[in-house]
């Protein structure tokens, strides 16, 4: 679920620009999706389109007006926005009774039994079928997304802006188009979130998870969606799980972050170690031919 | 008159190419373009000198659309261009190279080049999202030719970042003439070049050359200027000081000035 959200961050470091945000559409859609289930009992499958479509589209909302600023101010605009999303939900009630119990978000109590996985028999297994299904299905979109003129375009804009524009394509609305999206592919994490663990408070978006979503991106590399990936699987697979590290897993990770951007600012898997790859794999493939 | 349509576009027959109008630009105090009036029939080339800083390449900014212009008129053949966005500049049919080369260093020479396609009239949702039908292919094929023809074809897997520097050149007239322009714009394509790489950049621009194609050139080079073009421009301080053939631009008074400086003892 992590790497949903890790690459929404990517998606719009493609286009360059650093949120700070993406939380916050994880945290809409993980509201949304929830309430469309808990309270109007709507089918899970609905509550996860429900919650990314919310997400999407108050990604478009925020972006509409944020992506007039440029860089540094940018993240800053993304990072206010995503506290006021987190401090409205400290506040936000709205708790109707469901078969005799009250359901909906409460506060900063959170938001207790989004219960819809086990009520409508979705077996642990098939859940997690499920969250992997969605996973390829994302990654899929993200290689097609790679050889396609749309991702040449996400790509061009992240570069250089201006020459984009010299190349007669509205750059600022293909940035627009770029955080609808990342919107969107954080929406399906913040639904899938809040089904899997029954239960999310406003606690859990901080700016942390923004914070370590970016981080896994410029970790893993921003040559290919498999970067961000690999920024996770480093964190969490090897990080959380080496007991050495365990009190120290912030420090290990703030200090590789560092040394990243001082080695590799465009992460391990840049863009000239895929192309090498790629090459590599050519060769390969011709020698065997 | 007659009209015809290229394009999407409605356009008159009778009109020159290019038509700029008295433009004016200045920045805070310094004038860089003063008056200008400049007129190009289709299929001429035309070399601009000048010192430097005298308004060379703020011309082709105003033509681009990158600056805006204080007060005049610019006309692409006979439709009012002035002012328009850098966006819908290149869609009117003008494209340009840039003096301190503008590429994408993160993509291939290949993509560099394929690239400049995505805005062209034709592309369709379907060929943005999945780029594989076969209108595709072919498009990927006018790519090919055009790598074959400027000579980049062996290194169009390399990234365009580790280019050397003539081979970056020619990647950025690669990427302004897969538009097929009307006005192709070349600042310095020959800066920073040995005589034999100039020569060989000459040459390719001869041989893109298309006859109703109008080309201004920027060079410092004479050489290959009045080796190309058909007439020259020189700017000094933003002003016109002499339009001409290349002969008679060498003999010009206020030319020699400009470059030499006066000469005390006949003056």
């Amino acid at each position: 679920m992590i790497a949903f959200i890790a690459l929404s961050a990517y998606l719009l470091l493609l286009v360059g620009e650093i949120s700070f945000g993406q939380q916050a559409f994880f945290a809409i859609s993980a509201y949304g999706s929830g309430m469309v289930t808990a309270i109007w009992s709507w089918p899970f499958w609905a509550g996860v389109l429900c919650g990314c479509i919310l997400g999407g589209l108050s990604a478009a909302l925020i972006a509409l007006p944020t992506l007039r600023l440029r860089g540094l101010y940018f993240s800053i605009a993304t990072l206010a926005f995503a506290e006021m999303v987190r401090l409205t939900f400290e506040i936000f009630r709205f708790q109707v009774e469901v078969d005799g119990e009250m359901v909906g978000p409460n506060g900063s109590d959170g938001f207790r039994n989004v219960r819809a996985v086990y009520e409508q028999n979705i077996s642990p297994l098939d859940y997690m079928l499920i969250i992997y299904a969605l996973l390829s299905l994302v990654l899929l979109g993200f290689i097609i997304l790679e050889r396609s003129r749309l991702g040449s375009i996400f790509r061009m804009v992240g570069e250089d802006p201006l020459l984009t524009e010299m190349q007669g394509l509205n750059a600022t609305g293909y940035k627009l188009l770029a955080a609808t999206m990342a919107g969107f592919i954080a929406g399906i994490g913040g639904a899938l979130y809040v089904h899997l663990y029954t239960y999310v408070e406003p606690k859990i978006f901080d700016v942390m998870l923004g914070v370590h979503s970016l981080a896994y991106g410029l970790i893993g590399g921003l040559g290919t969606a498999l970067g961000p990936l690999i920024g996770v699987a480093i964190d969490i697979g090897l990080l959380e799980s080496i007991r050495i590290t365990a009190g120290y897993r912030m420090i290990v990770f703030g200090g590789l972050v560092a040394l990243l951007l001082i080695f590799r600012p465009r992460g391990i898997l840049d863009e000239t170690a895929v192309h090498w790859l790629r090459m590599r794999w050519r060769r390969l493939r011709n020698v065997r031919g | 008159m007659k009209l015809q349509f290229t394009g999407c576009e409605c356009v008159g027959e009778g009109y020159a190419m290019l038509e700029v109008k008295n433009i004016s630009r200045s920045f805070g105090g310094v004038q860089a373009i003063e008056k200008l009036n400049l007129t190009l029939d289709a299929g001429v080339i035309l070399g601009l000198i000048g010192p430097n800083g005298s308004g060379k390449t703020t011309l082709f900014n105003v033509l681009t659309g990158v600056y805006r212009v204080d007060k005049g008129k610019i006309r692409l053949r006979g439709k009012d261009i002035t002012n328009s966005k850098p966006k819908e500049i290149i869609r009117f049919g003008i494209a340009r190279t840039f003096q301190n080369l503008r590429l994408y260093k993160r993509m291939t020479v290949f993509d560099n080049v394929w690239v400049a396609q995505h805005s062209l009239p034709g592309i369709n949702l379907r060929d943005l999202i999945l780029s594989n039908s076969k209108r595709e292919n072919l498009r990927r094929q006018e790519v090919q030719n055009l790598l074959e023809i400027t000579g980049l074809i062996e290194c169009s897997d390399q990234l365009a970042g580790g280019l050397p520097l003539p081979q970056q050149r020619r990647l950025e007239l690669a990427r302004a003439l897969i538009r097929s322009p009307d006005l192709l714009l070349l600042d310095e394509p020959a800066g920073g070049m040995t005589p034999a790489e100039t020569e060989e950049m000459g040459a390719l621009i001869k041989k893109t050359a298309v006859p109703e194609r109008t080309c201004i050139i920027i060079e410092h080079k004479m050489g290959l200027l009045s080796d190309l073009c058909q007439r020259l421009c020189v700017l000094n301080f933003g002003k016109k000081i002499a339009d001409g053939e290349p002969k008679e631009i060498f003999k010009h008074p206020d030319v020699i000035e400009a470059y030499l400086g006066r000469n005390q003892f006949n003056a």
